[in-house]
């Protein structure tokens, strides 16, 4: 009897250990499972830096008349193809470098050439870090910030130039093979499906680097976008303040608003979802911040942003400005969308960018985001059937107007008849193909496609149709 | 008594001759100097008038012949080869100009085999197609050319009788493996073919 009790509890023991094993086998990969199904966490901070530094606007000169600009590089994906060499040249420590001048790099912008120009300066320590430097060599102390990026794609040995406007630093590496760019950009050359564009300083001989198309042969997708937030049920919005506070709802104050925004409150922070489309977060700065870190705040947000609001596609790094408060020193960044390869400009008088972050370095202190989602209606996706103005057409039928803010801003007090085209060229800062989004509706509110025409303190929104002025603020 | 009628008639002899001549040389000198300075004021108007008048015909003369308005800025060259079938053309030009463009081709069908040193007779240009562009308010304009193989003429005419059209040649030559070259020749033979 005394042995059956024996072996009723060893059994028990073995079935119970099985048990035990069993769980812990089967709640291990759950574990790790889960850590993936959060999911954006996943990607390194360089994939993320990666995506949100790129160039606004594509520069192929085959040759001083054959010339054409991408706005969208989703088709040959130059951008892309060249990151590995961007990056072997920003960890290199066998490089030569040499200061070019103006004139000099104005007779090599005629030459066989793709340039990679940056919405705004980009620091270029950050550059190699979004480029997956680990040890940037010593070009990212020679020259601090990059506007633009060269590449010599003519006969001889190719060369790089990256220049922040003022400063131009032509690197040689004769270690690089960049065969392959070159071969696509013959690729694309005889290919001819593009714009061809010319340049209004060989052109009109003023001192810009604006191009305007001769035609525009393309056409452009219909685009609606929708409010996400007025869309959300309250399971949704709920789900949304679990993923911020990273608690379930059970743990997180829920107030809702007269207007039927919500806010959410756990441990002071701060989530509130706004009828306006807008999503609010705020976290009071816990800790003194004495020492500013670039890399440090950029690689905080992008992964703020990755885990809260998923990778957004198309989303780029518009501005970096410093920022103080109290004594703790951080940056508010602005992060811009792109919608099918276009920048977007926003015509809601309450929120001017996309996103806004003030982040002191591994600390966010303020996020303001503004979802409107590219709906992809892909039945009504078609395409205008109207033509699109060139540049020179939109500057054409507003010429008058472009003199009269010509004339107020420089505070000039000639008339309007001695202005000459040199001088209102002159005026323009750039010209680029962009989508003004009107925020007029919260669903399948239309994307109007705009020339947006920058001056140095005001930015304007032509209608690429009819020429007529959509929408116009400061800079 | 005659005496009397003598001194009499004397006084107002001298009286009347005194009083007409005081009154004669007034009137009359006055109203000839008037006159003549009317007539000069008048004539001097007349001619300022004329004067302005003329300058004013004049400038509407020299704005209408100021053909350093009516400018082609690309290309700069009247005859060159390229490979591409494509190419540009840019001007200045005031608002509100027609500028037509006129292209021809010619076809090596004949085996004439043209190049810029052999260019094509009159007959022997077809036209490809013509373009009218309103300059609009910038002054500027520029048109995509669409080229065919072989030699190509373009006619730029302004409209104005004034301006003189302008003609350029353009020797589309897809086989040609260097980059685009210019065929360097004397002005003068240039233009006494294209005079042809």
């Amino acid at each position: 009897m005394k042995e059956r009790l024996k072996t009723f509890l060893l059994i028990s023991l073995v079935g119970i250990s099985l048990l035990l094993t069993k769980r812990l086998w089967m709640e291990l990969p759950n574990e790790t499972f889960k850590l993936f199904a959060k999911g954006d966490k996943v990607y390194s901070t360089s994939y993320l830096l990666s995506d949100m530094i790129m160039p606004n606007k594509y520069l192929l000169n085959f040759n001083e008349k054959y010339l054409t600009l991408f706005y969208d590089d989703s088709k040959y994906k130059l951008w892309t193809n060249s990151r590995k060499t961007l990056g072997t040249i920003l960890g290199s420590k066998d490089i030569k470098t040499i200061d070019l001048s103006d004139e000099e790099f104005l007779q090599y912008k005629k030459k066989p050439s793709l340039v990679f120009y940056f919405p705004e300066k980009v620091n270029t320590f950050i550059l190699a870090k979004a480029l997956d430097v680990k040890d940037p060599s010593s070009i990212v102390d020679t020259i601090q910030n990059v506007k633009d990026i060269y590449i010599y794609l003519g006969k001889g040995d190719s060369f790089f130039v990256f220049t922040d406007g003022d400063k131009h630093l032509a690197i040689l590496d004769s270690t690089i093979d960049i065969s392959h760019l070159k071969e696509q950009f013959l690729e694309i050359e005889k290919e001819k499906g593009y714009n061809y564009y010319y340049s209004a300083r060989d052109t009109y001989g003023i001192d810009k680097d604006i191009y305007i198309p001769y035609e525009m042969k393309n056409s452009l997708s219909t685009v609606y976008v929708e409010n996400e937030i007025r869309n959300l049920d309250e399971e949704n919005k709920r789900k949304i303040a679990e993923r911020y506070f990273n608690k379930s709802i059970d743990y997180i104050r829920e107030i809702v608003e007269g207007n039927e925004s919500t806010i959410y409150e756990y441990n002071h922070r701060v989530l509130k979802l706004n009828i306006n489309g807008t999503v609010e977060y705020y976290h009071p700065l816990e800790e003194i911040i004495k020492k500013r870190n670039l890399y440090e705040s950029l690689s905080t947000s992008a992964e703020f942003i990755s885990q809260n609001a998923g990778i957004t596609k198309g989303m780029y790094l518009a501005k970096v400005e410093e920022i103080q408060s109290d004594e703790s020193l951080g940056y508010n960044l602005t992060f811009r969308y792109r919608v099918r390869g276009l920048p977007v400009i926003l015509g809601n008088e309450e929120v001017v960018d996309f996103i806004q972050i003030e982040v002191f370095n591994n600390h966010i202190r303020s996020y303001k985001h503004f979802i409107r989602k590219d709906i992809n209606r892909t039945m009504e996706d078609l395409t205008e059937d109207k033509k699109l103005l060139t540049s020179l057409d939109i500057i054409d039928i507003n010429y008058d107007f472009l003199v009269g803010e010509y004339l107020r801003e420089r505070e000039i007090k000639d008339s309007k008849e001695s202005i000459t085209i040199d001088q209102v060229l002159t005026f323009l800062d750039d010209i680029t193909l962009s989508y003004f989004d009107p925020c007029l509706k919260d669903m399948e509110d239309k994307l109007i496609p705009v020339w947006v025409i920058k001056t140095e303190s005001s930015l304007y929104a032509f209608n690429v149709y009819d020429g007529n002025l959509e929408y116009r603020r400061d800079r | 008594m005659l005496k009397r009628i003598l001194a009499g008639v004397f006084i107002g002899a001298s009286i009347l001759a005194i009083s007409s001549f005081s009154y004669a040389t007034d009137t009359n000198e006055k109203g000839i100097i008037d006159k003549t300075k009317v007539e000069q004021a008048i004539m001097e108007q007349t001619k300022t008038e004329e004067t302005k008048a003329e300058s004013k015909i004049e400038s509407t003369v020299e704005e209408e012949i100021d053909i350093s308005k009516y400018r082609i800025i690309r290309p700069e060259k009247s005859a060159y080869t390229i490979e591409e079938k494509v190419d540009f053309v840019n001007g200045i030009a005031p608002v509100d100009t027609t500028v037509t463009i006129e292209i021809y081709g010619t076809t090596d069908l004949t085996r004439k085999n043209f190049n810029l040193l052999k260019l094509p007779s009159e007959d022997d240009y077809i036209e490809v197609y013509t373009d009218d562009i309103l300059v609009g308010n910038s002054g500027t304009f520029s048109k995509q050319l669409e080229l065919v193989t072989g030699i190509n003429k373009i006619i730029i005419n302004f409209n104005r009788d004034e301006v003189p059209s302008i003609e350029i040649i353009i020797f589309v030559n897809p086989s040609n493996s260097t980059t685009s070259r210019e065929v360097k020749r004397p002005e003068k033979l240039l233009e006494m073919i294209i005079q042809n």
